[in-house]
């Protein structure tokens, strides 16, 4: 009833509102289609350009970066620091994001240190798909550089923010040369000493992994672990929450102590450099023990790189130049070895200190023959004690003396000395065969150091055994290694030993390897060269070699030189004897070993 | 309640409502789970909806006629509200729209004015019924909503006023007037704000955005940027979507606003096409029913309510989906039910209030 009233006063029926309604209803209707057709082609027909971009801008727009734990120090004995982390920066250029190739490049050139145009090239032509899209402009930016970049891409970061909040309606896309242009922050190693220790030391690649020496050997303890952080980047550069995943864990690396000390080290090598000046030779490494305990206190080689500049070095000297020689360096010792040969001969009780001698200058042994070297125009040293023997290096008498000893004995006590072992790590062990079949000859050659091969550490870890009464004490590098010793001789024959060592620089061969008020004891060695993969040697190469202890009667030390191919002499007494006394004098008054009165006395007694 | 009550109540109205609800509660916990802060989004969400729903049945159990008598209460509290945020309302994002309410909420005046032009302007035309076919009435009606209009556009709030302006046009439209006055005022519209973009009494903002529409690669960082994205995160959803919670595009924050009036790109690229469309049918299920009651309608007040808010919600759906998939420019229009937005959903539920209340009326004629 009221309805039909209602109707009656509208002047705009209800049928008219129903045809209008219908109408409405149809435009909504042809809106909802619009929108329908709309998703249709959006979801189906653009489907996969979408889905594509949507995986481009982000969809697993996944940044990752690199939280770097800090590579464990290399200390010398007394904590100075010989190789440690620093802070530096990369430059990574991602080539294709990169809107202002020009730009960058005269940017970063100066920094770089390459020119404008090559930079721009090589961005280019990266643009252009040739070669990589995204490389390293720079790696371990240090110093002066750092400083610059930071400046400048914090005034570029400036730039935009301002640009960026004046067009903040006008939408303006900004480039900037920041654009592609990553700055990395990455640990470095640096070497604060520079070349001091370098073959010792060694160095990393670029990604801090040890590629040589210490940092080599002991990559394990050094090496810290890093973490990969990896997150979902948003549209304003935040990380997501919930989509950060760290990989791995951030673990720093241990610090590696070693025996050496800084001090006697460079004194070694300031010794070597003058070997290297006076004598020209391929090459030289010097060693300095602790006597008591086998430490290491200096292990240098010449000639010597600055870690710090290890790309430019390695191309000017090659990789050579890292070789670790007092390690490594395998070399027919020669008279050096007669000790040990004479040594294991009173040890076996075929030999006294009181035993007697007869050198007529050559001695034959089966088809061969064995000569001394010729001095003062004679190779005959004539009737000699034991003591003379060593002193005055006789290979004939030494030979006489191996072969009463007998090879399976001298090959013993080769291993006994510990030729044979690897002394530290990274080092090489000495060589000789099994005694089996040795020929007379063979036993003789070996006796006087022939034939037989071994390195410098070798050397002196067994002369060790002289200066501390009898105890083989196996070389230390590493300040938290124990002690390993092992007795070879008796107290009593090593105290003989000192003795025969001193008089070889008393009065015998090695005289320059005198020091002002201290007894020395050593040996000299020259030995020919053995032409690698060949018998016999090279002729006119020689190593020159000189090993002692100081002071002889309570040594502390035990230092080693040993020069290859020297140039203006080549006798062990006269290449690096010097150098070990000069070694050896610095040394002694370093560790403030007291000079010894009566040893100045006799010097002056000597001197009248 | 009572049954009578209930029985006179559209249902399937409510339960579209409800459905949607749901499914806005879990779209903007997904739009928000990148930051962390979805399910602070859904509970401030889900006491806005319960306040709603109480609204409605509070609006639904009042006469509709009972309305009419408020009218001049009800354009005075709208001018006051409105004028009140113009001068002491919270800004954000460069307008003052929010006054702040206790519990962390915020009352939109904006979104309350769009139910009380209804209202107001109903009445106003209810007693004005013969003369709807003259020229000076569409212009007095035009004067009649212009001041709310204009406060609204002042904030500035362009999407509203723009709202206000086709609930008009529909109650104008449906009540009776001449078409051909009705198609001079598009005119004068068109031109008018053909003169207001070059005299710069636009926004930068609002401009951009029309212009990025029409070309979204222009500055595809800048105010092209949501377009892009938008049409990005829809079309990666491809037919069957990346599956609930799986969306990229909202995880990466492209899209701004996206719990608000882009959370239809996050039903498009979660649920893909299939989704979307059920959304829209669900839409088309709700304006189905609300058309259905203007012509139940009984008296011409309450027709014209039943346009006013039917011309409402179908200009949101349209417009919303229409701009989020780029066929329309960008303005500030939510989605009914889905986006976040406590003022709105609180207008929707009390819209659909009047609508039962003009439901229940059929059964006053039987008694």
């Amino acid at each position: 009833m009221m309805a039909v009233r209602q109707g009656k006063r509208t002047a705009f029926s209800i049928q008219n509102a129903r045809a209008r309604l219908v109408g409405l209803g149809w435009l909504f209707t042809l809106l909802f289609i619009a929108v329908i057709g709309r998703l249709l082609y959006l979801q189906t027909v653009r489907a996969e350009e979408l889905r594509l971009a949507s995986a481009r801008y982000g969809g697993l727009r996944v940044h990752q970066w690199t939280v770097y734990g800090t590579r464990g120090f290399i200390k010398d004995r007394q904590g100075n620091v010989l190789a440690m982390d620093e802070s530096s920066l990369s430059i990574y250029i991602r080539a294709r994001a990169v809107t202002e190739p020009k730009l960058v490049a005269q940017t970063l050139a100066p920094i770089v240190g390459e020119s404008a145009m090559a930079i721009e090239k090589r961005i280019v032509e990266a643009q252009r798909g040739n070669g990589r899209s995204a490389f390293f402009l720079k790696r371990e930016l240090v110093g002066d550089g750092v400083v610059r970049l930071k400046e400048l891409v914090a005034c570029e970061r400036k730039r935009l923010k301002e640009e960026r909040r004046k067009n903040a309606a006008g939408g303006i896309a900004l480039t900037s040369w920041l654009d592609g242009v990553d700055i990395l922050e990455e640990p470095c190693r640096r070497y604060p000493y520079g070349s001091i220790a370098h073959a010792l030391i060694g160095f990393t690649d670029v990604d801090e992994r040890g590629l040589a020496g210490i940092e080599l050997l002991f990559n394990d303890i050094l090496a810290a672990t890093h973490a990969e952080v990896r997150g979902v980047i948003g549209a304003r550069g935040q990380i997501l929450a919930g989509t950060r995943e760290v990989l791995g864990s951030v673990r720093n690396g241990r610090d590696v102590h070693l025996t050496i000390d800084v001090n006697i080290q460079s004194i070694a090598e300031e010794c070597l450099q003058e070997v290297m000046q006076k004598h020209r030779p391929a090459g030289a490494c010097a060693i300095v023990m602790d006597a008591r305990n086998g430490d290491l206190l200096a292990v240098a080689n010449a000639p010597q790189i600055d870690l710090n500049q290890r790309d430019q070095e390695l191309r000017k000297h090659g990789l050579g130049v890292m070789r670790n020689m007092a390690e490594t360096f395998l070399f027919e010792p020669g008279s050096t070895f007669k000790p040990i040969t004479i040594a294991a001969a009173m040890q076996a009780g075929v030999v006294r200190d009181g035993s007697g001698f007869y050198c007529s200058g050559g001695m034959k042994v089966g088809k061969h023959t064995i000569r001394c070297a010729p001095h003062g125009g004679s190779r005959a040293h004539g009737s000699q004690k034991l003591k003379d023997v060593v002193a005055h290096s006789c290979n004939v008498a030494t030979a006489m003396i191996g072969l009463k000893l007998g090879a399976s004995a001298l090959y013993q006590a080769t291993q006994r000395f510990g030729f044979l072992e690897k002394p530290v790590a990274g080092s090489l062990a000495g060589r000789l065969e099994q005694p089996k079949q040795w020929q007379a000859i063979r036993t003789a050659n070996v006796a006087f150091g022939q034939g037989i091969q071994v390195t410098p550490i070798g050397l002196a870890a067994a002369y060790a055994v002289f200066a501390n009464g009898g105890n083989y004490v196996k070389p230390r590098l590493l300040l938290n290694e124990p002690m390993v010793t092992r007795p070879v001789l008796s107290p009593e024959i090593a105290g003989k030993m000192r003795e025969y060592l001193e008089a070889v620089v008393d009065e015998g061969t090695g005289k320059l390897a005198r020091v002002r008020g201290y007894k020395i004891a050593g040996k000299t060695g020259t030995a020919q060269k053995v032409i690698p993969g060949r018998r016999g040697y090279a002729s006119g190469k020689y190593i020159a070699s000189f090993v002692g202890f100081a002071p002889a009667d309570d040594p502390r030390i035990v230092a080693l030189v040993v020069v290859d191919e020297p140039h203006n002499g080549y006798f062990g007494g006269v290449v690096a004897a010097p150098a070990f006394a000069q070694i050896t004098e610095r040394v002694l008054a370093y560790l403030g070993v007291p000079a010894q009165p009566e040893e100045q006395e006799r010097e002056a007694r000597l001197a009248r | 309640m009572h049954r009578r009550f209930l029985r006179e109540l559209d249902w399937t109205i409510i339960l579209v409502a409800l459905l949607l609800c749901a499914w806005g509660l879990v779209m903007i916990y997904s739009a928000r789970r990148a930051q962390g802060d979805g399910l602070y989004f859904v509970r401030k969400q889900a006491i806005a909806m319960s306040v709603g729903i109480v609204a409605m049945f509070v609006v639904a159990s009042i006469p509709i006629q009972m309305w009419q008598r408020w009218t001049a209460w009800l354009y005075t509290a709208n001018i006051a509200l409105l004028v009140y945020v113009d001068f002491f309302g919270r800004t954000t994002k460069g307008a003052q729209r929010w006054i702040p309410l206790p519990g962390g909420f915020n009352l939109q005046p904006s979104e309350l004015a769009k139910i009380i032009v209804i209202l107001t302007l109903a009445h106003w035309l209810a007693t004005r019924e013969e003369r709807i076919r003259s020229p000076a009435l569409v212009v007095k009606s035009l004067l009649y909503i212009g001041l709310p209009v204009l406060l609204i556009f002042k904030q500035p709030d362009l999407g509203t006023a723009l709202v206000v302006m086709a609930i008009w046009f529909g109650m104008m439209m449906l009540g009776g007037a001449r078409l051909k006055h009705l198609g001079v005022v598009l005119l004068v519209g068109a031109i008018a704000f053909t003169a207001m973009w070059h005299l710069n009494v636009l926004e930068d903002y609002q401009k951009n955005r029309l212009v990025a529409f029409l070309n979204p690669q222009r500055d595809p960082r800048g105010s092209g940027y949501h377009i892009l994205q938008a049409r990005i995160a829809v079309g990666s959803g491809q037919v069957f979507g990346k599956g609930l919670f799986h969306g990229t595009q909202n995880l990466l924050l492209f899209i701004p606003e996206q719990h608000t009036d882009f959370i239809f790109t996050v039903v498009a690229e979660e649920t893909g096409f299939t989704g979307s469309v059920t959304l829209l049918a669900l839409y088309g299920v709700l304006l189905w029913r609300l058309m259905r009651l203007i012509l139940q309608a009984h008296h011409f007040y309450t027709r014209l309510i039943a346009a006013g808010i039917t011309t409402f919600f179908a200009y949101h759906i349209v417009v919303n989906t229409g701009m989020v998939i780029g066929i329309l420019p960008v303005v500030g229009v939510w989605l009914p039910f889905l986006s976040f937005g406590g003022t709105a959903v609180v207008t929707c539920f009390v819209a659909l209030g009047l609508m039962q209340a003009i439901h229940r009326q059929q059964y006053e004629v039987m008694f």
